[in-house]
């Protein structure tokens, strides 16, 4: 693993997940420009499996709903405000309605960027997602958690919230059996 | 309660008229009734000359796979995978029933050979659009996507960001078919096949009643962009 631990969650996202399109026929990351900048070398590498659908957050999940029909893991990024809340039906019905399996990660969780004012807070993301079934939600407080859920997630098959923060713990947790 | 599928050698071989007896073993089949019947048409040619979909196949990766967005009034819709063999016949006799598979809206986990659920407008074309891109992104540049809405549910918004993405997007294998039986309540100005052309996409607008030429426009060459079909038919109204 990886420890560049001056980089954010997203940035460790973005190298995780552009390494695991490298191993991983599966995968496809789908994006609505939001850190689409730091797919570029993944894009060339796999274009038909980097996919930006521009500024349409409906799209963003509903096309994951589709990549998912056809038996490929879609991981959908964007700010959380605009994964959970503006497309809100569309991850009810497109994702868990349909019964397939994503992954849903984003940035800027709850209140990270006060200076970027109410429209680019979600601190109701975990609650929204909670109120649908099936859901498997993951709130890493460091970078090097964050890449160990994301690549957990990936090989999964099941729906899966990763919220990425800016804010981080001076180290990772401890890793714990389950249950303990 | 499971649905299943009739066995391919004994299964009966109904035609475009049969699809009224079908329909009316349909309980409550006046629900949603205009809506069910104006997809009739168009249904019956997809399933009978254009789309390679068998209940045997219902599952294979290759399949072509269509889309009802349109989840409103699928009495039709149940007809036509009955007389196809989807699913058996009596079972159109549960229709809305409390412990039915086939609902007012289809639900794809529920009957065989629904590819969506469907009921809230505008997911279809969205969900078509990922469709299209997971089988090429799998190298399955065969299979076509076929999605059916009406001309009033493209006011849903969702509808014009796949619009415009799989314009630009250049999806070949990704089909509309537009029943438009006039029903937007605004209407659409310069009509439904213009707000798909100025995306990029191919179109063509026909009689959704006329069988050869719905099979014509079907089954029209696009290279390189997709294709929209809008299928007039008498106003709801």
């Amino acid at each position: 693993m990886t420890t560049i631990t001056d980089a954010t969650m997203r940035d460790r996202f973005i190298s995780t997940a552009s390494a695991l399109l490298d191993e991983d026929p599966r995968l496809a990351v789908v994006l609505a420009d939001i850190s689409a900048t730091g797919f570029d070398a993944a894009a060339a590498a796999h274009p038909d499996r980097v996919i930006n659908v521009g500024i349409r957050e409906q799209l963003l999940v509903s096309a994951t709903g589709g990549l998912a029909l056809t038996g490929l893991r879609p991981i959908a990024h964007t700010f959380g405000s605009f994964l959970v809340e503006r497309p809100f039906e569309q991850v009810k019905l497109d994702l868990g309605h349909q019964g397939v399996g994503a992954v849903l990660v984003s940035a800027l969780g709850s209140f990270d960027w006060p200076a970027g004012g109410r429209t680019h807070m979600s601190p109701a993301d975990v609650a929204l997602l909670d109120t649908l079934p099936g859901w498997t939600v993951h709130v890493p407080g460091h970078p090097d958690e964050a890449e160990l859920l994301l690549r957990d997630a990936a090989a999964a098959d099941g729906l899966v919230y990763v919220r990425l923060s800016l804010q981080r713990n001076p180290r990772p947790g401890r890793s714990r059996p389950a249950g303990s | 309660m499971t649905l299943t599928t009739a066995d391919a050698d004994t299964r009966t071989l109904y035609a475009f008229d049969d699809l009224a007896g079908l329909m009316g073993r349909m309980a409550g089949a006046d629900k949603h009734g205009p809506a069910a019947s104006s997809t009739l048409d168009v249904l019956w040619v997809l399933y009978d000359r254009v789309l390679r979909v068998v209940p045997e196949g219902a599952e294979d990766p290759g399949r072509d796979r269509f889309l009802l967005s349109k989840g409103h009034g699928p009495m039709a819709y149940y007809a036509v995978l009955a007389a196809k063999g989807f699913i058996a016949p009596e079972q159109l006799e549960t229709f809305g029933d409390y412990d039915s598979p086939l609902g007012h809206h289809p639900d794809r986990t529920l009957i065989p050979g629904v590819e969506i659920g469907s009921g809230s407008l505008g997911h279809g074309l969205p969900l078509g659009v990922g469709t299209a891109l997971g089988l090429r992104a799998q190298g399955l540049l065969d299979p076509a996507v076929w999605v059916l809405t009406g001309d009033a549910e493209l006011d849903e918004g969702s509808n014009h960001e796949a619009i415009a993405y799989a314009g630009a997007a250049g999806l070949d294998r990704l089909h509309t078919v537009v029943i438009d039986n006039q029903s937007a309540t605004h209407g659409w100005y310069g009509g439904i096949a213009s707000h798909f052309a100025a995306a990029g996409w191919s179109t063509a607008t026909v009689d959704g009643r006329d069988h050869a030429v719905l099979f014509e426009a079907f089954t029209r060459p696009h290279p390189g962009r997709p294709h929209a079909v809008v299928a007039v038919v008498e106003p709801k109204n």
